[in-house]
């Protein structure tokens, strides 16, 4: 089996030197991001997503076939925000994670997380 | 140890901290492969009201590679679900557990788990899982062994968490529960900067108050248990094809195990963890193959690294470790004049050790063993990648020895392990010099061919001490120590 080929023992996205653990995965987090739980429950978040179209986010390539195995609407999805500069965001749900990159929406759940 | 609480990290999440790696052919199951894969270190027997269990949040696999090429093609997996049958007892067991039971209100046994198991095999198409293939579920995990009045005929309860299992062509014959630490090292000796007992007088620090040369060793990892997970599985559903004969590295399978946990995990206030959940991707956590390699190769800012990545890293950034290991640039400052070949080997200019890259990383080619000239468990590749290789065509031996390879037993580590092979003298005497003649022109001491630990009593010394208890048949680790007859200093009237 290839590289590319995964599972959970296979390379990440971005290359085994840029693997997390989870203790760089919480010192990336506490230091230089932001994590935000969201669900229905943030206001405007959908609306956002669905309605800023020159500010789509763009869904990065390693993970665009995720959108059709994504979990149930119903299942929690967790938010990280990795860069606010660049709006690069983790999307996270059921066992998948995808990655967006959208600016507005990195300035709008950092809002949101402050209110 | 072998791997137990190996790495700064993964010490404190012992439930996903994987302790040793075991892989055989069956000795009373021809034709079988046996997959043992422990985690959890050093259970105190008595350990309770809230005995061990694995973890329902950590995802454990035993995955195989038998194409040579370092990543998977095979892995099976198991989940686990708890229950508390009687959530308002404070107790394990409200009574005594003489028969395993699905989960229920009336059972005697308070917190019970039961098992998913799966196969995933993974051809090119197969990305994120899919061709995931549940082999059984609904599976009974046995009781810790509390002691003879909750947990009586302990070992016929245990035999009832054997559960045959399969889906499709695959099969397996399946145990996920407690079992006695089948490893022994003397721990004490080894990190009292390598004062092994019965060669402290040629330490260092030989001479000093508390040194005792010629001591036997202490086995410290006897009366502890251990949770296993262990599989039984026809070798013609290990195996890339039906192999030739032992030279067809096709015969030859890598072994590893993993554990993943999600990438985030949510608490949920009140504390009792029933509302938490996980979210996004399985990540590594734990990574074993060869015993000993994180230990005792792997650089303490980089353990829970290397427990992160996959085995193709090690021919990465860490093939220096293997290439050039620190053990043994120590051993002749430890034990001065005890090794001067393996000393003057260092100093020199070409010292690096392919023999240990061999064990470790890409298995042993054929004719580098000349006393066993036939001998190979080589990946057919090259690619280096730390894995337990087995040689499948190779039958178990009749007349095993604990040295494995070592003592001219094709049959034990480093093909494979079994559950009595003593890999901590294995190791000890690679790293000082024992198999790297085999590779390079190197004349090995004389004592890299008798230092050991102190903990059997020869090659032949199969039950080795504090380990007595080996089954013969699956799944070959002892039952384990009660709680109420271990640690030993109470009566022991019971056993084990």
């Amino acid at each position: 089996m290839s590289p590319e080929q995964n599972d959970e023992t296979a390379p990440p996205p971005d290359g085994w030197r840029g693997a997390l653990t989870r203790r760089s995965f919480l010192q990336r987090g506490a230091f230089t991001t932001a994590a935000v739980a969201v669900a229905s429950s943030v206001p405007g978040i959908s609306t956002f997503v669905a309605t800023t179209a020159t500010d789509a986010p763009a869904v990065d390539t390693e993970v665009s076939d995720a959108a059709d195995e994504a979990g149930p609407l119903t299942e929690p999805l967790i938010a990280h925000v990795k860069d606010a500069g660049t709006g690069e965001i983790s999307l996270f749900q059921g066992e998948r994670e995808v990655v967006v990159r959208s600016p507005s929406l990195a300035r709008s759940l950092m809002s949101a997380a402050r209110k | 140890m072998s791997s137990h609480r190996e790495a700064p990290e993964i010490s404190k999440d012992p439930v996903a901290d994987s302790t040793d790696l075991y892989a055989f052919r069956s000795p009373d199951a021809p034709g079988t492969v046996t997959l043992i894969a422990n985690y959890i270190p050093l259970e105190a027997p008595d350990g309770g009201p809230n005995f061990y269990e694995f973890a329902d949040d950590v995802l454990y696999s035993i995955n195989i590679d038998n194409t040579g090429d370092g990543f998977p093609d095979i892995s099976y997996r198991f989940r686990f679900t708890t229950v508390n049958n009687t959530p308002g007892s404070f107790l394990y067991n409200d009574g005594p557990i003489t028969s395993l039971t699905p989960p229920s209100a009336t059972s005697n046994w308070n917190r019970q788990q039961t098992y998913t198991v799966s196969r995933v095999d993974m051809p090119w198409n197969r990305w994120r899982n899919k061709g995931e293939i549940v082999l059984g579920s609904g599976l009974l995990s046995p009781p810790c062994n509390i002691g003879p009045l909750s947990t009586p005929n302990y070992g016929a309860l245990a035999n009832s968490a054997i559960h045959s299992v399969g889906a499709g062509p695959f099969s397996a014959k399946v145990f996920a529960g407690q079992r006695a630490e089948g490893f022994y090292v003397d721990l004490g000796a080894v990190f009292d900067l390598g004062n092994l007992r019965g060669f402290a007088g040629d330490h260092a620090g030989g001479g000093g108050p508390g040194l005792m040369n010629g001591m036997p060793g202490v086995n410290s990892t006897a009366d502890v248990n251990v949770h296993t997970l262990a599989l039984q599985v026809p070798v013609d559903q290990l195996t890339r094809s039906a192999p030739s004969g032992p030279g067809d590295s096709a015969a030859v399978i890598g072994v590893w195990t993993t554990a993943s946990r999600q990438r985030v995990r949510v608490r949920k206030d009140g504390g009792d963890g029933a509302g938490d959940f996980g979210s996004g991707p399985w990540t590594q956590v734990s990574r074993l193959g060869n015993p000993l390699t994180n230990e005792l190769l792997i650089g303490i800012g980089d353990k829970d690294r290397w427990n992160a990545l996959p085995p193709t890293s090690d021919g990465g950034p860490f093939l220096e470790y293997f290439a050039t290991p620190l053990l043994p640039q120590l051993l002749p400052s430890l034990y001065p004049g005890v090794f001067p070949n393996l000393a003057a080997y260092n100093s020199s200019a070409h010292n690096v050790r392919p023999d240990i890259e061999a064990i470790f990383l890409t298995g042993i080619p054929t004719g580098v063993i000349t006393p066993a000239p036939t001998f190979t468990n080589y990946n057919g590749t090259g690619i280096k990648a730390d894995m337990l290789r087995l040689n499948t065509a190779i039958p178990p031996a009749s007349s095993p020895s604990n040295l494995g390879l070592l003592g001219l037993d094709v049959a034990g580590y480093p093909n494979g392990r079994r559950v009595f092979d003593d890999v901590a003298t294995i190791a000890l005497r690679a790293v000082a010099g024992a198999t790297l003649g085999f590779v390079t022109s190197f004349t090995a001491d004389g004592a890299a061919g008798v230092v050991d630990f102190g903990l059997t009593t020869g090659g032949a010394d199969i039950p080795a001490k504090g380990t007595e208890n080996y089954l013969s048949t699956f799944p070959y680790l002892g039952t384990p120590y009660s709680g109420y007859s271990n640690p030993a200093l109470t009566p022991v009237s019971v056993a084990p």
